[in-house]
């Protein structure tokens, strides 16, 4: 039994204690506390996998803002549950049980858990991690080319040989943009001299393997980012939606004002100044996490949750409408909508530069890679404004206090 | 991974069992609370010797997360259960 293993079973045997616990407590309060404990272990197990961004969202959303949200909602509730009549479900269980058991014949297929020998090891994976964009005019902040580093050996992937397609009479103005269809020509940039130049990083469009983008250090950011883009695009959407539905549902009308009441500890003079010491760098944090997701562990959606904690710490010491003077609601509508904007507003820019949607290469055409990491980075600011204000809107709508 | 690691890490995991035990059973509130935030406290610790282990610094970055929203996370609940509400 290695070490990995030992350590996982031991958390897993606390996760599993822990999701019992949550389950046959009565009192939801203490179960709300436990949802935390919960979250917190199962991120213990990704950390132990070395699954940083998984690990990193588990620990900001379940850990930290889920558990505010699920101690909101016993403001509108009743702490203890109700003791149900029939204690057990036999049909229910009995379909549980079944499915319980299909899941895991299922992973009875699945490789050994560091199997070298897993497809993914060997399948389209190693392709993708030997992306060679950007390598041609390696500059300040790229990657060399690795030792032994064959540009040809690549452009064959799969059998299927890419053409070069360096036009030397290219004038450099991009016909096949939506642009220049309605008669708007984009001036010559200077990248394309350099395509032209180096073949390799041309030729990057046709490349069969490049679908992955691999130019970004961390890839599961160029995964979510990239790869499925329109995919994390939509789960923004989502969010989006859900801050709606809650604004719909909870908020009061405006004649009837956004305040009706409010606690705010103002007799815990540590707490405020603690709170006042920590909250710009709680900002700081949240926004380096999603400055820094395409080279380390974070994104938008965890620094996101990161900066929303720095106004709910703000509200929960200092009250909701110190809050409000600070970021009124309406305000906090407008950034939710603009961080979806930004998201698919990139992805619209990409497109009238001649690409695909959101095909970020298309940002710089200087140097594709550099687009590409920019590209990510607008994309996961939209995706940071978005989640914040909308977990800003859940706190406030289920703080605030329902019309009788 | 050497065996005086394998060793913290397991002490490790055992006290935070411990501390489990009193988060469910713990009589009072107050117990309950106590030992989520140690939990906490006990996760930040085991995460910076992983990462210490693994020799990967993006662990600091897990282990500030964990920190912050931990704080957060405790002042809420004890807000909740003194004023009865949240804002």
């Amino acid at each position: 039994m290695t070490a990995v293993v030992l350590i996982d079973t031991l958390l897993l045997l606390l996760v599993t204690v822990t999701a019992v616990a949550i389950i046959e407590v009565r009192n939801l309060y203490a179960s709300a506390m436990l949802t935390s404990v919960y979250s917190l272990l199962l991120a213990l197990v990704w950390v132990n996998m070395h699954a940083m961004d998984v690990a990193f969202t588990e620990a900001a959303v379940g850990g930290g803002i889920s558990t505010i949200l699920l101690i909101g909602t016993l403001v509108h509730t009743a702490r203890e549950e109700k003791p149900l009549k029939q204690r057990v479900h036999w049909r229910a269980l009995l379909l549980t049980a079944l499915c319980g058991v299909a899941l895991i014949y299922g992973t009875f297929d699945m490789p050994r858990f560091g199997d070298p020998k897993a497809p993914i090891h060997h399948f389209r994976v190693p392709e993708m991690m030997a992306q060679t964009v950007g390598f041609a005019n390696s500059t300040a902040g790229k990657q060399p080319p690795p030792a032994g580093f064959d540009p040809a050996e690549y452009r064959s992937f799969n059998g299927a040989v890419a053409s070069v397609p360096v036009d030397p009479t290219d004038t450099g103005w991009r016909e096949n943009s939506v642009l220049a269809q309605h008669g708007i020509m984009l001036p010559k940039v200077l990248g394309d001299e350099v395509h032209a130049a180096h073949p390799a990083e041309a030729d990057h469009h046709q490349h069969p393997a490049d679908d992955f983008n691999g130019h970004v250090p961390n890839s599961v950011t160029s995964l979510l980012a990239a790869y499925r883009g329109y995919d994390t695009m939509f789960e923004t959407t989502v969010i989006f939606t859900a801050g709606m539905s809650l604004i719909m549902l909870l908020r009061r009308p405006r004649r009837e004002g956004y305040l009706q009441r409010s606690a705010p500890l103002a007799d815990q003079p540590v707490l405020r100044v603690v709170a006042k010491m920590s909250i710009p760098f709680i900002l700081l944090f949240g926004l380096y996490v999603i400055t820094h997701g395409e080279l380390g562990p974070g994104g938008g959606f965890q620094g996101g949750v990161v900066v929303a904690c720095a106004f709910i710490l703000f509200a929960l010491i200092f009250g909701r409408p110190a809050l409000y003077r600070v970021l009124p609601p309406p305000v906090c509508d407008l950034l939710t909508g603009l961080g979806v904007l930004m998201y698919a507003g990139t992805g619209a820019a990409c497109l009238l530069l001649g690409g695909n949607f959101l095909d970020y290469a298309q940002l710089n055409s200087l140097s594709p890679g550099d687009g590409e990491a920019l590209g990510m980075t607008l994309v996961e600011y939209g995706v940071g404004l978005t989640v914040s204000m909308v977990m800003v809107t859940i706190f406030n709508q289920l703080a605030e206090e329902q019309a009788k | 991974m050497s065996w005086v690691y394998l060793a913290t890490a397991v002490a490790l995991l055992v006290g935070m069992f411990m501390i489990l035990i009193r988060a469910i059973a713990g009589p009072t509130v107050y117990d309950r609370i106590l030992a989520t935030n140690a939990l906490g406290t006990k996760t930040i610790v085991f995460v910076t010797l992983l990462g210490y282990v693994s020799g990967r610094t993006e662990f600091i970055d897990m282990a500030i997360i964990y920190a912050l929203v931990s704080f957060i996370t405790t002042i809420a609940i004890l807000k909740f259960a003194e004023k009865g509400r949240l804002d």
